[in-house]
């Protein structure tokens, strides 16, 4: 029986671990590594024996079913069918004896690893995956190996372990060329699952009231309207809500952790909206009135408006759950919403709220159409129903504020005022986060303007509200996160809590609601003009990593690891770039040069391939009377060789199986006017090979003859004849 | 699970058997690529980046491998069957990087199974092979060519380099054993060279000279007139001419050859007649031997040992690749003396009424009889049985016979 050596059950060990590893994190796998090392161990002890391991293997079976059940009550299908999977793979183990059988073990991680490429949002997987390509590497040369020792005659012979070293670090970097350098194109998203998570989101009372109002259409302003408008906003009630954004919060920087909040999947990068404030007091911002339409989900979609071609489709996954935990953070302008609930609601200023507190893993999708003014995103539903709430001013505002406003947009339209204010703001204010941690007091934003020039976003956006409202242009702040770091690596935007931001939007006459940007350092989501490759994405994802390094949750040692690990990761990224950036131009070069100077090229080959057709028989010639003449005397083999191939050129080569007599015979009847020349070499050839005994054979007499030989000449094929036999792989 | 079911299902097998590890793979790449292209899924571009990467090294690693390589096979090029002959393949390169897991593939017939696979973990710049293999089959045979294959690493492309310069002979000399007593010993002829005369019946003497007289040899055969002269009994010597000549005729018609492999009717015919023939040659006895395949083999009028190579090399040669028919091969023998000693193959047809002729003109025949249903299965051990019929020594050979002991 065809046997499996040692070295696969080593390789298959890593193989497993590390697909287990991948699809069902550390922590959860470690009992799999447990039983996935035994199982192999007692395939390997029991290769040799014929017994029927069929009862253990249907234990182990019969106890991934047994886990399999409760596991499914707490987590979702997906995840417990991969647990099953991983409980087969041990069983399959226990009667590994052949090939089949081995392979049907890759495959099975293969499922394994492709359920952890799919739902893992972490750059660890990219660790998990190397182990996993180098061991499969290891295991299949391992496999090739041993197919050939069992054809061999002789056995017993050691591996060439360094070899699969050196080809899997040649394969690493080939597939890392190929990641980081090959553009990807936007998905299909066929079939694509909207939303889900381990939790259904649904209260009845919400519900009760979303079904009284059914047959209403869902319209973005519909609370936009003057009655609500003139109240006064209730900073008590305001701050029990959870409703006030402080323009200087209280965060102490040493328990700050910049944990993970969301990952974003989608084509572009967004600002994820979140609470809109109409008021300001002068600390803090506030909602005048939040008053909560109850929206009806049905199956677990909702449209806003008619979804048209041109939007596309974005995932949100919660890591963490936010500070404001109800809120379902979209991108702006938002035509369906999917959502793993019967029922959600929407306050007048379109934020949309979920019935609980979202929890981990919990994810919903979007489809979202981008609309632009001057490289701003604009609202879709833009009428303005209460100018005055969007133009209120705290008490005792700053006189010197309105003053620079009035400076800065002096003239031109409420766009252009608009935009020189957000210019002026970015153009001569530092972002800082020192301000986040140690607070300025009173007049801070008097601080920020005129004395200290550097801070936080909301000093940004809160300036610029203010300096707009000042001129008469209605604007509010935004609360959200910014979803522009791109992981390349897993393909998933990460929004951290540093990415928490507020910006602004203006109402503009004729226009409606535009977002700008007045914090420096951030930019709104663009279109996106180009195709970035992933090392470009890479890089702008360590730069990012990097600015918000020192709030990483990360201590002692582990800071150090991850600054190594960041540091390690752009190096060996610049370097591929570089390569791939010469390369690139390299092959440019090439394809200039070819395109000019190929065509000449190309006859100079040809004349050159039409001068060797014509007299390369003469050079044959010469190299084999050459060859003949350097042998010794006994070396008659080597002038049968010689000659061999000069005939060989002229298209009679010697044929597999064919003794020195029937060439002999054959060339004879080619050049019938050599024939006793040949006859002579040859039987000359044989009976020295046969009949060493024989000593009548002269060496002087054999190599004149085989000089004799050497004159021989044909016509060469045609020319046309010789290009098909060059084309049909024949050497001549 | 009922065999029905089983056999409705076998063209699952059949398929998972025509599905190699590269159609695998690449089934594998382009349905991560769809599954990638749809879902937009960084780490299965990953996964798909490292497939091709693996099959980009997997193609061309292979092609490379094999540059340069070159191979020289050494050996001596003439052996006897049974003997162990040693083969050394020297591989080279001139490449920095050393190559692995090459596979050596040699075409060598005498062995008996057509190729030969020699695999090289790792070849530096020069390594070296050598390995002992026994001549299992006489004839002249074509050597190689040595066929170089590469699929280092995982077998997904193998490609292979012919090395045409390679190809060479090698002669296996038929084996033939050494006889204890010639078998025209087994004749009823009186015999002068022992201290035993047996009762001679036919044939005729030739006088070879005189010597002393043994106890036992015939009163009329004493030469009174030496006796006389030298004062003790001195007898004439005869030598019959049928002890001097023997003439072995070969079947080579080619629907006449039985067996397979080294155990074929022509095998053992051609190991009796090589076995005779080096006897009768050592023991100065005339030796013809005919045979009529493709070519007519008719060697003629051999005495002494300097024939012995010749005699084994056109044993060697010999092939059934004739269309004669036996029985006409043998009526061609009209020239030989009648009183030869006559060695003849039987293989399917009976050969009675020939062999009764050729008694008749006063040949000592020699029938080896071969029962040919026995080399359709399985060779089994046994003893040659021996006749004798008449004035006829008749063998009946089995396949797996010992032949080493007919004449013994």
């Amino acid at each position: 029986m065809k046997q499996l050596h040692k070295n696969i059950f080593v390789s298959l060990f890593f193989v497993q671990s590390s697909a287990v590893i991948a699809s069902l994190g550390f922590v959860h796998a470690l009992i799999y590594i447990v039983a996935i090392i035994w199982s192999l161990y007692y395939a390997y002890t029991h290769l040799e024996q014929q017994e029927n391991s069929e009862t253990l293997k249907n234990t182990i079976l019969g106890l991934g079913l047994i886990l399999f059940f409760p596991q499914l009550l707490m987590e979702s299908m997906f995840s417990s069918l991969i647990s099953l999977l991983a409980w087969l793979l041990v069983a399959m183990n226990i009667s590994l004896k052949t090939r089949r059988d081995l392979y049907f073990s890759i495959l099975g991680t293969f499922v394994l690893i492709l359920y952890a490429t799919a739902t893992q949002k972490q750059s660890s997987i990219l660790l998990y995956l190397s182990v996993y390509t180098l061991s499969s590497m290891l295991l299949l040369v391992h496999n090739y190996f041993n197919t050939l020792l069992e054809r061999s005659q002789i056995k017993h012979l050691s591996e060439a372990k360094t070899a699969t070293l050196y080809l899997s670090v040649i394969i690493t970097v080939i597939a890392s060329f190929i990641y980081l350098l090959v553009p990807r194109p936007e998905p299909m998203q066929i079939g694509f699952l909207p939303a889900g998570g381990e939790k259904y989101y649904m209260d009845k009372s919400w519900k009760k009231e979303a079904t009284n109002k059914k047959g209403e259409a869902p319209e973005q302003n519909r609370y936009d309207n003057e009655s609500l408008q003139k109240k006064m906003p209730n900073p008590a009630t305001n701050a029990q809500m959870g409703n006030t954004y402080p323009l200087e919060p209280t965060i102490s920087q040493k328990s700050f952790q910049n944990r993970l909040v969301f990952y974003m999947q989608g084509s572009q990068p967004q600002y994820l909206r979140g609470m809109v404030y109409d008021y300001f007091d002068g600390k803090q911002w506030m909602q005048t009135d939040r008053v909560l339409e109850k929206l009806l989900l049905k199956d677990q979609e909702i449209s806003f408006t008619k979804t048209s071609k041109k939007s596309k489709k974005y995932t949100i996954t919660v890591e963490t759950t936010p500070n404001r935990a109800k809120l379902i953070y979209t991108p702006t302008n938002i035509s369906r919403l999917y959502f793993p609930g019967s029922v959600i609601a929407r306050d007048k200023m379109g934020t949309l709220y979920a019935p609980h507190a979202l929890k981990q893993k919990s994810f919903y999708s979007v489809d979202v159409e981008s609309l632009w003014i001057a490289n701003h995103p604009k609202l879709r539903f833009s009428t303005l129903h209460n100018k005055t709430a969007y133009l209120q001013l705290p008490k005792n505002f700053s006189k010197k504020i309105q003053a620079l406003a009035h400076k800065i947009a002096n003239k031109g339209t409420d766009l252009e005022k608009s935009m020189a204010i957000e210019k002026y703001l970015r153009n001569n204010f530092n972002y800082s986060l020192e301000t986040v941690f140690a607070p300025k007091g009173e007049d801070a934003l008097e601080n920020f303007l005129f004395h200290s020039h550097y801070g936080h976003c909301e000093y940004f956006a809160s300036s610029m509200v203010l300096m707009l409202r000042s001129v008469n242009i209605p604007a509010r702040l935004v609360h959200g996160y910014n979803a522009t770091t791109y992981n390349p690596i897993t393909g998933f935007y990460e929004i951290y809590r540093l990415n928490a931001h507020a910006w602004v939007e203006a109402y503009i006459e004729n226009v409606g609601w535009v977002s700008f940007e007045p914090t420096s350092t951030y930019v709104l989501p663009q279109k996106k003009d180009a195709i970035n490759n992933t090392s470009q994405e890479l890089a702008a994802y360590i730069d990012t990593l990097k600015k918000m390094e020192q709030y990483q949750q990360y201590r002692g040692v582990f800071k150090d690891i991850y600054s190594y690990g960041l540091a390690v990761a752009e190096a060996i990224n610049n370097i591929i770039f570089m390569i791939g950036e010469s390369m690139l131009a390299g092959a440019k070069l090439i394809a200039y040069f070819l395109i000019h100077i190929g065509i000449y090229l190309l006859f100079l080959a040809l004349f050159v391939f039409y001068l060797w057709h014509r007299y390369s028989s003469f050079f044959y010639q010469w190299i084999t009377a050459r060859e003949i003449s350097s042998c010794q005397d006994e070396q008659y083999r080597m002038m049968h060789q010689s000659l061999q191939k000069l005939f060989a050129h002229y298209g009679s080569e010697l044929k597999t199986g064919e003794t020195p007599l029937e060439y002999a015979k054959r060339l004879s009847l080619e050049y019938p006017e050599f024939q006793s020349v040949i006859q002579a070499f040859y039987t000359a050839v044989d009976q020295k090979s046969y009949y060493k005994h024989m000593q009548d054979i002269d060496a002087e007499k054999m190599k004149s003859l085989a000089l004799k030989l050497c004159q021989i000449t044909k016509e060469p094929p045609s020319f046309i004849e010789r290009v098909k036999r060059i084309l049909q792989g024949s050497k001549f | 699970m009922s065999e029905e079911i089983i056999k409705e299902l076998d063209f699952v097998d059949q398929f998972l058997k025509k599905l190699t590890l590269k159609k695998s793979i690449l089934i594998l790449l382009v349905i991560l690529l769809l599954i990638a292209y749809n879902r937009g899924i960084a780490l299965i571009y990953a996964l798909v980046a490292l497939i091709v990467a693996t099959y980009i090294v997997a193609y061309f690693v292979p092609i490379y491998a094999l540059r340069s390589v070159k191979v020289k096979r050494e050996m001596k090029h003439a052996v006897t069957q049974g003997e162990s002959l040693k083969v050394v393949y020297r591989l080279s390169h001139t490449h920095f990087f050393p190559r692995y897991m090459v596979m050596l593939q040699d075409i060598l017939p005498f062995v008996g199974y057509a190729k030969n696979d020699f695999l090289i973990p790792v070849l530096k710049n020069n390594t070296s092979i050598e390995y002992q293999f026994i001549c299992k089959i006489r004839g002249e045979h074509s050597l190689g060519p040595i066929v170089l294959e590469s699929g280092f690493p995982l077998g997904i492309n193998t490609s292979k380099m012919i090395l045409k310069d390679t190809c060479d002979t090698v002669l296996v000399y038929p084996r033939y054993f050494p006889l204890k007593k010639m078998p025209l010993h087994a004749t009823l002829k009186y015999l002068h060279q022992g201290d035993y005369p047996v009762e001679k019946t036919s044939g005729v003497d030739e006088f070879i000279g005189v010597r002393e007289y043994r106890f036992g040899d015939p009163v009329k055969h004493i030469h009174w007139a030496s006796s006389a002269k030298a004062g003790e009994l001195i007898v004439k010597e005869f030598n019959d001419v049928s002890e001097s000549s023997i003439t072995i005729v070969l079947d080579l018609h080619r629907d006449k050859n039985f067996g397979k492999g080294e155990h074929t009717t022509l095998e053992y015919a051609v190991k009796i007649t090589a076995s005779l023939a080096v006897y009768a040659l050592e023991h100065n006895i005339t030796l013809h031997i005919y045979a009529q395949g493709k070519k007519r083999v008719a060697l003629q009028n051999l005495k002494g040992k300097e024939h012995i190579k010749r005699v084994l090399e056109v044993l060697a040669r010999v092939k059934s690749d004739g269309e004669q028919s036996y029985e006409h091969v043998i009526h061609r023998l009209s020239h030989v003396s009648g009183n030869a000693t006559l060695v003849l193959f039987q293989n399917n047809e009976t050969l009675d009424k020939t062999v009764t002729e050729l008694e008749q003109k006063g040949y000592n025949i020699i029938l080896c009889n071969f029962k040919t249903y026995s080399f359709k299965h399985v060779p089994t051990p046994s003893s040659v049985k021996h006749y004798r019929y008449h004035n006829r020594n008749y063998y009946e050979i089995v396949c797996g016979a010992n032949i080493e002991e007919m004449f013994s």
